[in-house]
């Protein structure tokens, strides 16, 4: 029997647990979907599967006899390949797939002092055999599609006798007929007595090829559905709950599917704002985009966010939340339709154009986009307004410190002074400070992409309260997106949801449309269509 | 990986100042040991002191205020020349042109006194108008051609120093020497390069009276003005930047344009230092100034370029230049001398130190990796 299973595994980064006994079984002869929105520890988990991370406690087992992977090789010698989200990690791209097929064995000094192609081939095709795929061997890597890549890569793990093969988002930069082909291959295997895992967001596409479907949230496994002989079709409604946990949160008299444990934190992450408080819409549309593209070639959209109010934007992975206000602020480049500021169209050409017409951004990936390594709280305070913080191209260091200062004590940052570099703060006092600046500055209208990522309960709350304060009291418009709809309706007034490109829902927030933007996403596409007919109707 | 650690910090309370730097930015290896720490502030520095310890003690005529002169001046071009690296260095890049740009502006500026015989001014404008013109070229093909600084670099830099060759038609230009048309050439030095390179205001000579102009000037743009600050947040995140409304392009334009026109200085200095335009006088400088831009990093544990920083790297290298010179040392070990101190500076920085702040230290290793493909 060909299993590979994780029993109770759970894995600590220093005093951080990201996953928290996690079971789950692939088996021979089944497609397993592993879903979870980010962050929900889909990635620590294929690294303890694949070798490429130790469990801090729990045990894999293989075939039903406990085992342990020192590293990757030492997995893939066990039979189990991981085929990762990034092709090119894995290939050469000026080699010709022949010698990428053998890129393992040059590893284990396997090739032969003279390299002759004669000797590549002929290896190469020995590796080939039996597993059903076919290639022009000495075609460079370069001149292949991703999907031609990514078949190389399939085809390598499955010579190299792999027995279990996991796909980290396979099907992310393919096609949808690509798609189709991979999912034949994966069926194929799958009949092989191979046991396949693929690792994706696009649930559609869980639903279509795998048997099971196991829902990670917060490091837990909250739920697993499994399809009867790939004949009955899977409760979409259900998994999306799971991934989002709507059900412990909004609907917590409904049932609960083995998430416990949860509820009590999300408990004490509510005592925020309460909910219900929403203002109403003044009709002064600060910032608003007519006939703009979230996605390349997707729907045109109409949105709106008007003074004193904020809005939310919610939807899975890939539904177009970042593209839209990345292109609503300018620093993307707008595909087509027009943004309005105070009802005139603005085209902004870069983050310069968008502060000095007082629209603030807070990019998603606080590390990446927003923090100077090293820099002190002050710095980061002035580092978008550097022109009123100087004088004669010099900057003023008094009035930095001073507004360094005041930004520290108005919006209770804690864990350090206007000299302490950022990175010594914990991830939700870095957060505050990367976004109190810009109501410290008032701007009229910020942009927040995901502010509550990797930001602990108590700064959440205070950011939460914060928020609503700079919308409702000083009357300035605030959109942000958040893939958890319960942080959304914890925050905003006002939530519209994306689905592909494409509005699906609309409404206020109040606790009681949890279920309904569950439903929204879970829909399918004639909900996309009723909802379009309707608005324009 | 990394948002899954920043997302489940959310288990740890607000209140609570890690213990380590937040993972998601700085090194893993956790917290560094006291001595690694005293060793990675104040090494470079010790070491300095020791040095100059020991070449006063053992060689008398080290310590006299004659031979701080001679110290001083020696350093004062590399040190005005890596004041430019110290500019690309600071927004995440790399100037090797240095060197060329030298020799190039010590021929152009040659050729205008004595070729031309049009005085000391216009060989000063031409000088730094033609060091502009590098960084110009520089700024060109690294913001609009989107060629890696490294290898951009590494190509004006052979092309300048041909460049450089072709004008003077391969021979120094010397006051009095022959012309193609066969007449003597008419210019002469002119008593302005004759003070840079030998003049004395209350004993102090002109080359240091300019290194200490220029680089307070420079210390001040980079750490106290907006636009050191917006090149210093180039290179730490560029991404970062960008989103905080920094016009990314424009200011690594700015940068390369500071690199070019104080190669410009430096090759101005040098024509007044040798009174003539010797062929291939910049050769020696990129690795002089690379290696004092670089041991800035080391200066007190800043892990970043600097304007002191890089005049302390000049003083360091003149000093152990001078000191060795004093034992005799042959002139043909003076690079070995450079690479020694250069990776000495190095480990200090980077094996000690855990690396410089993320960001810049991954974009150095980018850009050998840039290099050593493209190679």
């Amino acid at each position: 029997m060909n299993t590979l299973a994780a029993l109770e595994i759970s894995k600590s980064y220093g005093p951080v647990e990201v996953l928290h006994g996690c079971s789950l079984e692939l088996q021979g002869g089944h497609i397993t979907g592993l879903v979870g929105s980010n962050g929900a520890g889909k990635s620590t988990l294929i690294k303890i599967l694949s070798g490429a991370e130790q469990p801090s406690s729990g045990r894999l087992m293989r075939n039903g006899e406990p085992v342990r992977f020192a590293d990757p090789r030492d997995a893939n010698r066990k039979g189990i390949a991981v085929v990762h989200q990034n092709i090119a990690m894995g290939l050469v791209p000026n080699w010709t797939i022949a010698e990428n097929l053998l890129l393992d064995l040059l590893g284990e000094k396997k090739w032969p002092l003279m390299l002759k192609r004669s000797w590549l081939e002929r290896s190469a095709a020995e590796l080939l055999e039996g597993t059903g795929f076919q290639f022009d061997l000495a075609k460079r890597i370069d001149e292949l599609s991703v999907a031609g890549k990514q078949e190389v890569l399939l085809a390598r793990a499955l010579g190299r006798q792999a027995e279990v093969l996991i796909l980290d988002e396979p099907t992310a930069s393919l096609s949808t007929r690509e798609v189709e082909v991979l999912f034949e291959r994966l069926r194929l295997l799958r009949s092989q007595g191979i046991a396949v895992m693929i690792v994706t967001h696009r649930l559609h596409e869980a639903a279509e090829v795998c048997d099971e479907i196991v829902v990670l949230r917060d490091g837990r496994v909250v739920d697993r559905l499994s399809s009867l002989g790939g004949n009955e079709s899977f409760d979409m409604t259900r998994v999306i709950n799971g991934m989002l946990g709507v059900q412990d949160y909004g609907l917590r008299d409904t049932a609960v599917n083995g998430n416990q444990g949860t509820a009590s934190a999300n408990s004490t992450a509510r005592e925020g704002p309460s909910i219900g408080t929403v203002a109403v819409r003044s009709g002064n549309k600060a910032l608003e985009v007519v006939d703009v593209s979230a996605l390349p070639g997707g729907p045109p959209i109409r949105l709106s966010v008007d003074y004193g109010e904020i809005l939310g934007l919610t939807g899975l992975v890939g539904s177009g939340k970042t593209e839209l206000i990345e292109q609503m602020v300018g620093v993307r480049p707008l595909g087509s339709g027009t943004v309005l500021r105070d009802g005139k169209p603005w085209r902004a050409k870069s983050m310069e154009d968008a502060i000095s017409k007082g629209v603030g951004f807070v990019p998603e990936d606080r590390a990446r986009q927003a923090l100077f390594p090293g820099w002190s709280v002050a710095h980061h305070r002035s580092i978008p307004f550097l022109e009123s913080f100087s004088r004669w191209g010099l900057v003023r260091s008094g009035s930095e410190e001073y507004a360094g200062n005041e930004l520290i004590s108005r919006f209770g940052i804690r864990g350090g002074s206007t000299v302490t570099p950022v990175n010594f703060l914990s991830g939700g006092n870095q957060q505050k400070v990367v976004v109190s600046r810009w109501l410290a500055q008032e701007c009229d209208v910020l942009v927040l992409d995901e502010p509550f990522i990797g930001v602990d309960i108590g700064a959440r709350t205070d950011l939460g309260r914060l928020l609503r304060d700079f919308a409702h009291v000083q009357h300035k418009a605030i959109l942000m997106t958040s893939s958890d709809p319960r942080e959304l309706v914890e925050v905003v007034d006002r939530i519209v949801v994306l689905k592909q490109g494409a509005i699906v829902w609309e409404g206020k927030a109040t606790e009681g449309v949890l279920e309904d933007i569950v439903a929204a996403i879970a829909g399918d596409q004639q909900g996309v269509q009723a909802i379009g007919a309707k608005r324009e109707g | 990986m990394s948002t899954q650690i920043a997302k489940s910090e959310a288990l740890l309370s607000s209140e609570e100042l890690k213990e380590s730097p937040s993972s998601t930015l700085a090194s893993r290896r956790g917290r560094r040991t006291a001595i690694q720490e005293l060793s990675l502030q104040y090494g470079l520095v010790t070491v300095f002191v020791i040095l100059v310890a020991v070449f006063w003690a053992t060689a008398p005529a080290f310590g006299t205020l004659s031979n701080l002169w001679v110290i001083l001046e020696s350093m004062s071009i590399v040190a005005v020349a890596a004041l430019g690296v110290a500019f690309s260095l600071a927004v995440g890049g790399w100037d090797l042109s240095i060197g060329s740009n030298i020799g190039f502006v010590v021929m152009v500026s040659a050729i205008v006194l004595i070729e031309f015989n049009w005085g000391g001014l216009l060989g000063i404008l031409a000088g730094l108008l033609a060091g502009l013109f590098i960084g110009a070229v520089n700024a060109l093909l690294i913001v609009k051609g989107r060629v890696p600084d490294m290898i951009a670099t590494l190509g004006t830099m052979f092309a300048f120093e041909g460049l450089a060759l072709v004008i003077a038609g391969g021979n120094n230009v010397a006051p009095g020497m022959t012309l193609s048309n066969g007449k003597t050439a008419p210019g002469k030095m002119g008593h302005l390069f004759n003070w840079i390179g030998n003049g004395k205001v209350a004993h102090i000579p002109g080359l240091v009276i300019i290194l200490v102009v220029v680089s307070v000037a420079i210390f001040v743009v980079l750490e106290r003005s907006r636009l050191g600050r917006a090149l210093y947040a180039i290179g730490l995140n560029s991404e970062a930047a960008r989103l905080a409304g920094i016009p990314v392009g424009r200011y690594r334009a700015i940068a390369y344009l500071f690199s070019g026109f104080l190669g410009g200085v430096a090759g101005i200095m040098l024509l007044g230092l040798l009174g003539n335009g010797q062929v291939n006088a910049g050769q020696p400088y990129l690795l002089e100034c690379v290696a004092a831009a670089l041991i800035a990093y080391a200066f007190f544990g800043m892990k970043r370029p600097s304007a002191h920083g890089t005049v302390f790297g000049a003083l360091f290298v003149a000093v152990v230049v001078n000191g060795l010179t004093m034992f005799n040392v042959p002139y043909y070990v003076e690079d070995t001398t450079y690479g020694l101190l250069l990776i000495f500076a190095l480990i200090l920085t980077f094996t000690v130190g855990g690396g410089t702040t993320a960001t810049n230290r991954k974009s150095i290793l980018k850009q050998l990796r840039k290099l050593h493909r493209s190679v």
